[in-house]
């Protein structure tokens, strides 16, 4: 049987319901697609209870005041944006060209690209990080993905996407150590490795950090690999603003400091990232595709206490 | 220190006795003294009980204190396996067995 964490993770969905979709989209474009989700959704929000209980998660910490009608409806909300990410990367993956990226803080990393130095790409559940990462073209870089076997479909449906514009390759976290062999080669070599920052890989190990105000337990691999290998982590997110727009934003470079400890760098990085995810989340609540509690035992003997002094 | 003259047989020991050494205080390893070690205990898992994100310290420690990197990931399973295993390794690709990186020459 199914855990709950397993089965709010599964993926929903059945051929008939894609195509459903796949030829909203044909016949109608963007916005007929979309049309299709207010009735798809309002099922998922009033009967898959595992669903509703892994977002709720989220929105009760990011709207403590709201009721349990009110957080029915943001659970509605939350559903609707994340089905037209989901159609968006459909439409962009079979060719769809109305879709407008907008580069936000590039020039922060822009040092990086052309010093040939590495770097950890930090990204997170949030907006279309799929979709975003045809905002990296043009680099003459390497973007290493960690990603894991059970996404096979993000392999094979949009890696394709990536390739267009990026020499991309994949790093299986399930590997012989976590692919952490390959990650220190890539960042050694120069390339980027994007990591998601809120998703645990192959490791229970989480520093503690407050976020929206609680405190929460949020994974470190990213922020192992850029201390051992001595380079800054860029904070990427991506936020559907419009039918047809996105921001690609750098939030933020995170960097070990000299003679930082690696424990210390980890409490401050991994604060530091919450911080830039809740800025995030202010403006853009309902993009928030988490799905996970890292509240609820968020002092568990696998998290790194947060210092007791300031770092 | 000059080894360029002992045989592997003779580097063997103390490239492993160094290679404790340097796991147990890179890694934090507060209950375990290097002599405790195993030779052929599994470093991972159910050995010595480190996980992947200590992997990332091991890869760095080979690279910064022995010269050493591993190029090819696939390897991994077998070189990780034990301190035998990464011992023999490191003096077969390493100019510095025993971990005599000067801090200049350090990565």
């Amino acid at each position: 049987m199914a855990s709950p964490a397993q089965s709010a993770g599964r993926q929903r969905g059945n051929a008939l319901g894609f195509w459903f979709f796949i030829t909203a989209v044909r016949l109608t474009g963007l916005k007929g697609a979309y049309g299709l989700l207010y009735f798809v959704c309002a099922w998922y929000a009033l009967f898959d209870t595992s669903i509703v209980r892994a977002a709720l998660a989220y929105l009760k910490r990011r709207f403590p005041g709201h009721g349990p009608l009110r957080q029915r409806w943001d659970v509605y909300q939350l559903f609707i944006a994340q089905g037209r990410c989901l159609i968006d990367r459909y439409y962009l993956v079979h060719g769809g060209d109305r879709l407008r990226f907008h580069r936000r803080n590039f020039d922060l990393i822009a040092p990086l690209i052309e010093n040939k130095k590495g770097f950890v790409l930090l990204t997170a559940h949030v907006g279309n990080w799929q979709c975003a990462m045809i905002s990296l073209e043009g680099w003459n870089k390497t973007v290493h993905l960690l990603m894991r076997p059970d996404e096979h479909d993000l392999r094979t449906k949009n890696l394709g996407l990536y390739r267009q514009a990026n020499r991309v390759g994949i790093i299986d976290p399930t590997g012989y150590l976590g692919g952490v062999i390959g990650v220190m080669n890539a960042l050694e070599a120069g390339d980027i490795v994007s990591v998601m920052g809120d998703r645990d890989y192959n490791t229970s190990r989480k520093v503690a950090v407050e976020f929206l105000g609680v405190p929460a337990a949020f994974p470190c691999s990213g922020f192992h690999f850029a201390h051992a290998a001595r380079v800054p982590l860029a904070v990427l997110f991506s936020a559907k603003t419009g039918t047809c727009d996105y921001d690609v934003r750098i939030a933020g470079l995170i960097e070990p400091r000299h003679g930082e400890s690696k424990a210390a760098f980890l409490r401050r990085g991994a604060q530091e990232y919450a911080a830039l995810l809740e800025g995030y989340l202010q403006q853009h609540p309902f993009q928030c595709f988490l799905f996970q509690d890292v509240w609820t035992n968020a002092a568990s003997p696998s998290t790194l206490p947060p210092t007791s002094t300031p770092t | 220190m000059n080894n360029t003259n002992l045989s592997k047989e003779e580097l063997l020991p103390l490239v492993r006795t160094k290679l404790k050494e340097l796991l147990v205080s890179h890694l934090a390893l507060e209950d375990i003294k290097p002599e405790e070690i195993g030779d052929d205990e599994p470093i991972f898992g159910e050995g010595l009980g480190l996980d992947s994100l200590d992997g990332v310290e091991i890869v760095v420690l080979l690279q910064r204190s022995f010269g050493v990197s591993i190029k090819e990931t696939e390897k991994g399973t077998d070189l990780f396996r034990s301190i035998n295993t990464l011992s023999n390794y490191i003096i077969e690709n390493s100019p510095h067995s025993l971990g005599v990186v000067s801090p200049g020459e350090e990565k």
